[in-house]
């Protein structure tokens, strides 16, 4: 399975979408980082300088955090769906493996290429930022948050990668795309209820909507721990509660998608 | 002992049968050919003994394994009919990964490598990347693939596919080395005149039935393997 994780950074790393990105998250950090250091001298001269390198570091892993999802999506999509385009699956597949095997070997590397991509990213800032403020720009919290970001960052590479399957690139992003966003409306909507709410005036959309939030992951909730990590606040009450719900519902959902690939015809 | 068993196997695509009750015995050390027009339902039953297809019925064992144990294949090579990989893997780089996915060691995988790369006439090619490669040369591949591990059955789907006279010479010779170590190779082919020179037996499918089995000498009586296939498809 080794060469077969592998062969996943092999895969992409020639991606020219992911050099674009790449290319893209490197001219942020050094624009950031140049108006930083006009702002230290010009505008911001009464904050301190930890302060500035502080501030601008978390506005930097909001802008990063909403670029991770289409990573996710564009990495999830060609995690399989290349090797199926390619016929390369059919040669993998003839190989002493299940299949199993091969769709999880598949989104685990798919998942470390995006997480690196995020925290080589963290990285080169906290480096660049330290260097422009004279200071060292660090906060565990972001690590912390690091580690929330890439539990959304898995189950939407699984979903991306199943859907592919099926779907062609365009369908799949567009459907993903549309599937958070109705998981994040749901989070919002049934996340602060008081449970003598709930059952009030239920009509088709609300019926919807709480079939998406007990059947998905909360990644919205999820999303908002990586937030608190980030401006270290308080977590929510319950917190445990939605991330256990996030593991149950991410083991459900896998073993639903690996039993469907492995019954499907190649 | 059958190498390969199918007892009763049928698969349909909607109303279409692929494969209707078909049942085959391959036995170890043998040059088999399984043979039929297009849409006979070859390809299927090749992909069922690699699990990528599953039957809607029946019962089909690799080594005494079910083919649904991934343990099955361990003791199988495969070369397809359109050799495909990425295409910026070198020629080394792709027999390496092959050995790695073989559960090769890093001490026997280089001289693997090297000795299967040398029999598939690639030594030369060995930096080169596959887009820089003829499909001939692609086929290749696949053969060296083959070579790495001392497999007891090799299956090869339409394996003259893109070859050259010579590389079919030379491909034909070395299926005749490999009869000689033990091996037992599976040809799915149109290559009529091919099969007759290479096969101990052969298998005439049509429209997902079995219309005849047999050694090739006993089937023809006489007759060349092209006017038998001939008559028995046109009169099914």
């Amino acid at each position: 399975m080794k060469a077969l994780y592998f062969n996943t950074f092999h895969k992409e790393y020639r991606n020219r979408a992911i050099i674009f990105l790449a290319v893209i998250t490197i001219v942020v950090i050094l624009t950031s980082n140049a108006l930083l250091s006009y702002l230290r001298e010009e505008v911001l001269a009464q904050m301190s300088l930890e302060a500035v390198g502080q501030n601008s570091l978390l506005a930097f892993y909001y802008i990063i955090g909403s670029w991770s999802s289409f990573i996710a999506i564009y990495i999830g999509i060609g995690s399989i769906k290349s090797d199926i385009d390619s016929g390369a699956l059919i040669q993998l597949l003839s190989f002493p493996i299940s299949r199993t095997q091969y769709f999880l070997t598949r989104i685990l590397g798919s998942f470390s290429i995006v997480v690196l991509y995020y925290l080589l990213s963290l990285i080169l800032a906290m480096v660049l930022f330290s260097l422009a403020t004279h200071n060292v720009v660090f906060s565990w919290g972001v690590l912390g948050a690091l580690v929330f970001s890439s539990l959304d960052i898995f189950f939407v590479i699984l979903l991306s990668a199943f859907v592919s399957i099926r779907f062609g690139t365009l369908k799949t992003f567009v459907a993903v795309i549309l599937l958070m966003m109705v998981m994040s409306f749901s989070s919002m909507k049934w996340g602060n209820q008081e449970w003598q709410q709930v059952y009030k005036d239920f009509g088709i959309i609300d019926t919807f909507t709480f079939i998406i939030y007990w059947l998905l992951p909360r990644l919205k909730s999820i999303s908002d721990f990586s937030t608190s990590m980030l401006i270290e606040k308080e977590f929510p009450k319950n917190w445990w509660a939605d991330l256990i719900h996030y593991f149950g519902t991410t083991l459900l959902w896998s073993t639903i998608f690996v039993k469907s690939f492995s019954k499907s015809d190649l | 002992m059958a190498i390969i068993s199918a007892t009763d196997v049928s698969k349909s695509y909607g109303n279409i049968d692929a494969l209707h009750s078909f049942s085959l015995q391959v036995s170890e050390g043998s040059i088999f050919g399984l043979l039929g027009p297009n849409g006979a339902g070859k390809t299927t039953f090749v992909k069922i003994l690699l699990d990528l297809v599953h039957p809607s019925s029946g019962n089909v064992s690799l080594c005494g394994l079910p083919t649904l144990d991934p343990r099955a294949r361990a003791t199988v090579g495969y070369l397809p009919e359109k050799y495909s990989f990425y295409p910026y893997y070198t020629v080394q780089g792709t027999v390496e990964f092959y050995a790695q996915m073989q559960g090769l060691t890093k001490a026997t995988m280089k001289p693997a490598v090297d000795v299967a790369l040398e029999k598939a006439g690639l030594s030369e090619l060995r930096k080169r990347k596959l887009s820089q490669l003829s499909k001939g040369q692609l086929q290749r591949i696949g053969i060296a693939n083959l070579l790495l591990c001392p497999h007891q059955l090799l299956i090869l789907d339409e394996p003259f596919s893109g070859l050259d006279p010579i590389g079919i010479k030379e491909f034909k010779d070395l299926m005749f080395e490999l009869r000689k170590e033990g091996r037992t190779l599976f040809i799915n082919s149109h290559g009529l005149a091919e099969v007759e020179q290479l096969c101990d037996e052969v298998c005439i499918l049509n429209k997902g039935r079995k219309l005849a089995q047999g050694k090739v000498k006993d089937l023809t009586k006489g007759e060349s393997l092209e006017d038998f296939f001939y008559s028995k498809v046109k009169g099914d």
